[in-house]
């Protein structure tokens, strides 16, 4: 009985255990996969190919897939990236789904239960209805999940990758359905964020006049997306507002598992003009979360009428980031405001009516089911208005201005559950050759907002941020709206040529960085989570001395580590001391910051006491009057906070209204540098190696599912969010690229991984120390398969082997 | 002798066989066994000795990568933590596989002796 019971432990997954005797058998376990990325050999035959498909692997694992049509090139694309990501496709899309509990048991039940009410497997069902419409679209996406199959169908349960071992379950066939969930997971990582109830909580507090003072967008540190000089031509729509700002009662949970702030991103474009070959140079470098595998795959496809390089998601078909032979393009997120919430007043605590616009209107149910591992299955019920679903109606009792005859809650309107056709944007893009192509393509794109920069070997640069614009009146959607009032409900999108934009500036360069996209000039109130101008504002500055470019100038700008926050601050803060009350040991530090250059270089040793000084002047600044900063109370950003440092050293947000004595500025700053610095020489000892930012910070690149062991931790990296480099602790540059256009393009790029997902692979990591340098790989781009060396497969026609 | 058998015996059986199939081997050992600590002791190593001695192949035939990835899970690098999982997961199911066919055997012979 014993041995029994041991043996049933050891084959089954306990907690987070796996299962040991499954999982080290060496004849079935995780050996059995030590040849599984091998690449497959000089032929496989499969009955859906219409034609022979050519795939050549270059010397990094780079497929170059050479089509002669593109159901093939898809159907090969999608087996390509399940031979190399398999398990990382279908996990991602699992935990968009809301399934996880499916594999790891009833601890992410409460994740999995958000997912569906955020109602990620309803945007996703909405949108592959919506695919149904565009027959191209959906034969794509059918040939893509046909070649996923094709190589999961000709898996033995030894071969399957390693994680599915560990977390014991099994890979499912693949629809066009997780396609789609795969674009709803974007949209959550790049706009799933709000600040409603903390900017309401704070109206609420201290009034609309200090709101504008400490979230205001514009700012003379700005450079924003679109130049200062852009010219609106159109006559823009009449956006009629309330009297009165609708006061919400701040109370309820606030969105928890938010998207990391650090998610952001850089690209930049000059144009001819400022070019050594007279040709357009573009480069991005989006900043998502680090991870082993990548979140990227790179890959080439080639038809006689489609020749596109770049990288992908996994699991959709096409090129996101790439070049082709007459365009290149790139993405930064748009950081809009596209989620806002609503109170709602049911008629009675049956929620089955609510009010709007004085009439009852019907609650619709979603019921979905959860299943569990090793329990039973969970139904979860949803309640749906117009504006979205309720994400939470259980906070009326706290709500005494409704007193409690009425149940109250708040619905969620989010642009990413609207039907959308994202994919079709990057599928034109990939085949687009001029501006015109370039308009078609992003006029299908909504969600999440994008800043794609374009650029075309006929010499034109341009930007336009993509997601349907929402008529908003000034201030609109940044607090809690009233669910009942129609004026307060989203109206029909404005038209795409009011959309911010820039085609072909007189100063010869585009960039952006997260930040506002427009000055106040626009004619529009444009909201969202925009970055801090530091970044965006050090990248034109460089760009505006940038002469005769080359590939080499952009890539000096992705790395670049000088802190515009900084340069600003520090002189000031340093004035601020008092140098008779510091210890030979603060007078040592204080020196090196007085001749700091400003740089989070690897070396430098000076972004480590700043970062903390700094944000101990912000909570020291913050949280008396605003409280912990958490999903219910958001700071200012650290540019309000740098202009007050400047211009307002006396600020009444200074004083801690917890003492009776006035705190300014200078008594902040001085208690903060004395509290930081003692405790850094206590655990680091004087100013030496262990303060190089790359000791003191580095980077960490976890697997995707945190496995112990299949991650890369302490890689001595540069760089931080506030900076052209925005490499931080586990976010960063997820794949650095740049295109010089000519007559042949040349492209140059690099991600933080590797091809495999295989951790017993040398391709699983191999890009990650060229990374941390800042190196660019040349890439490949040959136009038919003669011109590229590697290891050579031909997909055959015929019975599938 | 009976232990170099169980182990020739092993790679043979083993790769066709599931995991567990390594209690079934070392239960050999178990049924001519002489005492309850050589019982075990034998079974550890029928358990444990085969699969470790493919690991060490695999080790040093190239798939040193991935071994030293799986010894992280553990907290470990090198073949160090794959190794000792290998050896203590083995080794436990071996020696609950022989100790099963002792107590049987022992069970069966005093039946016998009663009857």
């Amino acid at each position: 009985m014993v041995t029994i019971f041991v043996v049933y432990i050891f084959d089954n997954k306990l907690g987070d255990l796996p299962p040991l005797g499954k999982f080290i058998d060496p004849y079935h376990g995780y050996l059995a996969l030590h040849n599984s990325d091998q690449l497959p050999d000089t032929h496989i035959l499969f009955d859906s190919l219409i034609d022979s498909v050519n795939v050549t692997w270059d010397e990094r694992r780079i497929p170059h897939i050479f089509a002669k049509n593109e159901h093939d090139l898809f159907f090969v694309q999608g087996y390509v990236h399940a031979f190399d990501r398999l398990w990382q496709m279908e996990f991602q899309v699992m935990a968009a789904g809301g399934r996880l509990s499916e594999v790891i048991g009833s601890k992410a039940l409460d994740y999995d239960r958000f997912q569906r009410r955020l109602g990620m497997m309803r945007g996703a069902e909405n949108v592959q209805d919506f695919y149904q419409s565009d027959p191209t679209m959906l034969h794509s996406l059918q040939a893509y999940t046909d070649g996923i199959n094709a190589y999961i169908n000709s898996l033995d349960p030894d071969q399957y990758p390693i994680e599915y071992k560990l977390l014991d379950y099994a890979p499912e066939q693949w629809t066009i359905k997780k396609c789609a969930l795969l674009y709803m997971y974007m949209a959550w990582e790049l706009s799933g964020s709000t600040n409603d109830l903390a900017h309401t909580k704070f109206l609420k507090e201290f009034g609309v006049q200090n709101y504008r003072d400490l979230y205001s967008f514009d700012s003379p540190l700005l450079s924003p997306i679109m130049p200062r000089e852009t010219e609106w031509d159109f006559d823009p729509v009449q956006i009629d507002a309330p009297d009165d700002i609708y006061m919400s009662d701040p109370y309820g949970d606030g969105i928890k598992y938010q998207p990391n702030p650090n998610n952001g991103s850089n690209n930049f474009a000059v144009s001819g003009s400022r070019s050594k070959s007279g040709l357009p140079i573009l480069a991005n470098d989006p900043h998502l979360n680090l991870t082993l595998p990548s979140i990227w795959y790179e890959n080439h496809l080639i038809t006689p009428e489609f020749n596109a390089y770049g990288v992908s998601l996994l699991g959709a078909p096409c090129v996101v980031i790439g070049y082709n032979k007459d365009i290149a393009w790139g993405s930064t997120n748009g950081m809009n405001d596209v989620m806002d919430f609503y109170d709602i007043t049911f008629r009675n605590e049956l929620k089955e009516e609510y009010l709007h616009d004085g009439k009852w209107k019907q609650v619709s149910l979603s019921i979905e089911k959860i299943k569990v591992r090793d329990s039973e299955t969970v139904l979860d019920t949803t309640y749906m208005t117009h504006h979205g679903p309720i994400m939470s109606h259980d906070i009326f009792d706290k709500m005494p201005r409704f007193g409690s005859s009425v149940s109250v809650g708040r619905a969620m309107k989010w642009l990413a559950s609207e039907p959308s056709m994202e994919p079709k944007t990057f599928y034109l893009l990939n085949k687009a050759r001029d501006y015109d192509d370039y308009l078609h393509a992003i006029s299908y794109f909504n969600c999440p907002g994008q800043n794609i920069i374009f650029a075309s070997s006929d010499n034109n640069i341009a930007i336009w941020q993509t997601n349907k614009l929402i008529p908003k009146w000034d201030l609109q959607g940044r607090f809690i709206m009233d669910g009942s009032d129609s004026s307060h409900d989203w109206k029909e999108k404005l038209p795409i040529e009011h959309q911010p934009h820039s085609l072909n500036p007189s100063r010869g360069y585009l960039s952006s960085a997260n930040q506002n996209p427009v000055d106040s000039r626009y004619p529009y109130f444009v909201p969202g989570d925009y970055a801090p101008p530091f970044r965006g504002a050090r990248i034109d500055q460089i760009l505006d001395e940038t002469h005769s470019a080359t590939y080499k100038d952009l890539q000096s700008i992705q790395n670049d580590n000088k802190s515009l926050l900084a340069k600003r601050v520090v002189p000031i803060l340093l004035e601020t001391l008092d140098k008779d009350r510091l210890t030979p040991d603060q007078l040592e530090i204080f020196k090196h910051l007085s001749d700091w250059d400003y740089f989070y270089n690897p070396d430098s040793k000076m972004p480590g006491i700043f970062d903390l000084w700094i944000k101990k002047i912000s909570v020291s600044t913050w949280k008396d009057e605003l409280g912990d900063a958490d999903e219910d109370v958001e700071w200012p950003n650290f540019r309000i906070l740098s202009d007050l440092i400047a211009d307002s050293p006396d600020s009444k947000w200074f004083d801690n209204i917890n003492t009776k004595k006035a705190e300014r500025l200078s008594t902040l700053s001085m208690d903060a540098f004395d509290e930081v610095s003692k405790k850094l020489l206590e655990e680091l000892g004087s100013v030496g190696e262990k303060w190089k930012w790359k000791n003191f910070r580095g980077t960490d690149v976890y697997h995707l599912a945190k496995i112990p062991g299949f991650g890369r931790m302490h890689l001595p990296t540069g760089g931080d969010w506030n900076i052209p480099n925005a490499t931080a602790r586990t976010h960063g540059p997820s794949w650095r690229y740049v295109v010089e256009l000519g007559d042949r393009p040349r492209g140059y790029g690099i991600y933080p991984g590797g091809q495999s997902g295989f951790p017993g692979s040398v391709h699983y990591d191999q890009f990650l120390d060229a990374w941390v340098k800042g190196e660019l790989y040349e890439l490949h781009f040959p136009y038919t398969k003669e011109e590229i060396n590697g290891h050579s497969v031909n997909f055959i026609p015929g019975e599938s082997s | 002798m009976n232990i170099i058998v169980v182990c020739l015996l092993s790679f043979l059986v083993l790769p066709q066989m599931p995991w567990w199939f390594i209690a079934v081997l070392s239960s050999i050992v178990g049924l001519k066994s002489k005492g309850l600590l050589s019982t075990v002791f034998s079974g550890f190593i029928c358990g444990a000795l085969p699969w470790t001695l493919v690991l060490i192949y695999s080790y040093n035939s190239g798939v040193d990568l991935l071994i030293h990835r799986v010894s992280g899970i553990f907290g470990m690098d090198g073949i160090t933590g794959a190794a000792l999982v290998t050896i203590a997961v083995g080794g436990l199911i071996g020696s609950l596989g022989s100790l099963c066919s002792y107590t049987f055997t022992v069970a069966f012979k005093d039946q016998l002796i009663k009857e």
